[in-house]
C-alpha cells in the first residue's frame, strides 16, 4: 500500500473539501474573496487556511464551472470588491457535496470510533 | 506598503490572458494581499516580515501555473494590413468586405449618405447631359456625305 505522508494527506483533505467550504460560505449571501478565506480560517479555528496563490485559482475554477458568479461591487467610501454569489447549479452542487460529505464523515466515524464503542 | 499589484502583474505577465481579465485578477489578488499585509502588521509582524511572508505565499503557491491551466489565452492582437489567411482567400473577399463596410457607414450617417448620393446623381447627370450635347454638336458626323 502506498504510504501517504501526514502533510500530503492534510493537503489532499483540504483540496477535497475546499469547494464545499467556499460554496457553503456564500450560500446565503455574496462575499468577497478575502472574507471567504478569513471565514474559513476563523470557523475552522485556524486548522484550515488557504494561501492566496491556491485560493483564487479555486474561486476562478468554480466560476468557470458556473457554480459561482463574481461581480464587482462598489460601496460608498470603500474600494470596489469582487463579490461571489452562488448560482443555481452551485446550489445543486452544494446540496450534493454536503450530503456526500456527511455520509463520508459518518462512515469514517463508524469505522474509526468502533473500537471505543 | 509594498506595491502588490506590481507583484501580481509580474506573475501574470507570461500568461497572456485577456487584458481586462488580467486587470481584474490583479486588482482582486492585490487587494487580498493588502488586507493580509495590514492584518499581519496588526498582529505584530514587522513590515519586512509581513512582506516576506506574503511574497513567499505568492511564489510557492505557483499562482501563475494554476491560472495558466484555468484561463484561456488571449488571441494575438490584430495587426494592420493583410494577414496570411487573407492572402490565401479569393481577391473578391476584400472587395465584398469593403462594400459591406461602406454600406454600414452610410446607414450610420444618413445625412452624409443623402448628400453623397445627391452629389453623385447631379455630377453623373450633368456630365451625361454635357457629353450628349458635345456628342450631338461636335463628335457625331452629320448624316450627309459632304457636309
Amino acid at each position: 500500500m502506498k504510504y501517504i505522508a501526514p502533510k500530503v494527506f492534510d493537503r489532499e483533505l483540504k483540496k477535497g473539501s475546499a469547494e464545499l467550504l467556499i460554496l457553503s460560505l456564500i450560500e446565503y449571501r455574496p462575499r468577497h474573496g478575502y472574507e471567504i478565506s478569513k471565514l474559513i480560517e476563523a470557523r475552522s479555528g485556524g486548522v484550515l487556511r488557504f494561501n492566496v496563490a491556491s485560493f483564487y485559482p479555486l474561486l476562478y475554477r468554480l466560476e468557470n464551472r458556473a457554480l459561482i458568479e463574481g461581480r464587482w461591487v462598489e460601496k460608498s467610501g470603500q474600494r470596489r470588491r469582487r463579490y461571489y454569489r452562488l448560482t443555481a447549479p452551485g446550489k445543486k452542487m452544494l446540496k450534493e457535496q454536503r450530503s456526500t460529505w456527511r455520509n463520508f464523515v459518518k462512515a469514517m466515524e463508524r469505522i474509526t470510533g468502533a473500537e471505543h464503542a | 506598503m509594498p506595491d502588490w499589484s506590481k507583484e501580481v502583474r509580474t506573475l501574470l505577465a507570461g500568461l497572456k490572458i485577456e487584458p481586462t481579465r488580467e486587470a481584474d485578477i490583479t486588482e482582486e489578488i492585490s487587494q487580498h494581499l493588502n488586507d493580509r499585509y495590514e492584518e499581519l502588521l496588526a498582529e505584530g509582524a514587522t513590515e519586512r516580515d509581513a512582506e516576506y511572508a506574503l511574497k513567499q505565499e505568492l511564489s510557492t503557491g505557483r499562482l501563475d501555473a494554476q491560472l495558466r491551466a484555468l484561463l484561456p489565452f488571449s488571441p494575438p492582437p490584430l495587426v494592420p494590413g493583410r494577414g496570411e489567411d487573407e492572402r490565401r482567400r479569393s481577391p473578391l473577399t476584400g472587395l465584398w468586405r469593403d462594400l459591406r463596410y461602406a454600406a454600414r457607414m452610410l446607414r450610420l450617417n444618413p445625412g452624409f449618405a443623402i448628400v453623397a448620393i445627391l452629389s453623385l446623381m447631379l455630377g453623373i447627370g450633368a456630365n451625361t447631359a454635357i457629353f450628349q450635347l458635345l456628342d450631338a454638336i461636335r463628335l457625331r458626323s452629320l448624316p450627309v456625305e459632304t457636309p
